[in-house]
């Protein structure tokens, strides 16, 4: 059962609350590209995504997208908007086919009224997601175009881990890099080499290895 | 046992509601562009008064109703849209818009969609006569009766 999944935000819940939301829920599949959900609409109900990765954007007012964050197995989508009751601030894509949980508004809420621990896990998601929106906001007004490159570069290598063959194990576009780096693409194709010369990363078609983390922290002004 | 939606689902029924004609190519494109939306239960809120209007709903499934303060509410079945005309105008949504039924599913269309939507002819005279259907609904509820034109 996909809420019992080791990585889902359900995992913790006991076997009668996870038996409920299971009778409940939805099972909704999407083709890669396909839009999860839009910002502006109000769903009643989060989606708890089972496989697959997700992207978390808004769209600018020329219509370019910033990507704010990736989503993938075992996280939720849309939970701030339903606990503040607001129209969703964000809207989400599939970047691979995913499959995902639909959870109603009505059986999201028992859970949390019913499980205080699950709450709590709802509110240290929420402010880590905040802290995290603040680190980007820091990042996109202080560091140069460079230094987010390689800040993003190493968020990709830690939220997705790399495949068999050391790349990271999601396959972007240099548009959507450059869509989370905040830059235009032409940008971003440059550094890419840039780095790619100095040995920092190695690629091969869309695929990006990390060769230096090192390295690549100095660029990004990240210490550990 | 839980319900299981798939692309094709979604598609089957876009197609199935749609007053004229249209390939699947293009269908596939609306599906891949919008996103499918469902509300359990009577009484949800698909916009509340003062959203913003960046895109409206298609029903493929289920009632859904405009709540007008101190006259008749508006009532939408399957096949119709809610929030177009405050989309169109891009003015913040006037009236809250409410589920009337236990179940409701619905595509959200955004800008990026629409405007794909649009340049398509058929799909162009639906918006347009989805729009006249709202004039006409609006103004059922601002005179007493029809009669008076007649």
């Amino acid at each position: 059962m996909c809420l019992s999944h080791q990585k889902s935000t359900f995992s913790d819940l006991p076997s009668s609350a996870k038996d409920d939301l299971s009778r409940l829920k939805t099972c909704v599949s999407f083709r890669k590209g396909q839009v999860i959900i839009h910002e502006g609409a109000r769903p009643q109900g989060v989606y708890c995504i089972h496989r697959g990765k997700v992207k978390l954007y808004t769209m600018g007012t020329e219509g370019k997208e910033q990507i704010i964050r990736f989503i993938t197995n075992g996280e939720l989508i849309g939970y701030r908007s339903l606990l503040s009751d607001e129209a969703i601030s964000a809207s989400a894509t599939a970047l691979e086919d995913t499959f995902a949980c639909y959870i109603p508004k009505s059986s999201f809420f028992k859970v949390i009224e019913e499980n205080p621990k699950f709450s709590l896990k709802l509110l240290k998601m929420s402010c880590h997601e905040l802290g995290e929106a603040g680190k980007m906001i820091t990042s996109l007004a202080q560091k140069n175009v460079k230094e987010r490159l390689a800040e993003i570069l190493l968020i990709l290598r830690a939220t997705f881990g790399e495949d068999e063959e050391g790349y990271l194990d999601i396959s972007l576009t240099r548009e959507e890099i450059a869509n989370m780096v905040g830059t235009a693409t032409e940008s971003v194709i440059r550094l890419i080499s840039e780095l790619k010369k100095e040995g920092y990363i190695s690629s091969k078609g869309k695929r990006i290895a990390v060769a230096d983390r090192g390295a690549l922290q100095q660029i990004a002004n990240i210490f550990e | 046992m839980f319900r299981i939606v798939g692309f094709n689902t979604v598609q089957e029924t876009l197609k199935a509601l749609l007053p004229f004609d249209v390939s699947n190519l293009l269908l596939e494109e609306i599906v891949m562009q919008s996103s499918f939306i469902q509300f359990h239960g009577a009484g949800e809120c698909l916009f509340k008064k003062g959203d913003s209007p960046l895109g409206f709903y298609f029903i493929l499934h289920g009632k859904a109703e405009i709540l007008i303060p101190g006259s008749d509410s508006i009532k939408l079945v399957s096949g119709q849209m809610v929030g177009l005309d405050a989309f169109l105008e891009e003015e913040k949504l006037l009236f809250d818009v409410i589920s009337s039924s236990s179940n409701l599913e619905s595509i959200f269309i955004d800008r990026r969609c629409y405007e794909f939507m649009i340049n398509q002819p058929s799909f162009k005279k639906f918006i347009d006569q989805s729009l006249l259907g709202y004039v006409g609904a609006y103004r059922q509820l601002l005179v007493p009766s029809r009669s008076m034109f007649l």
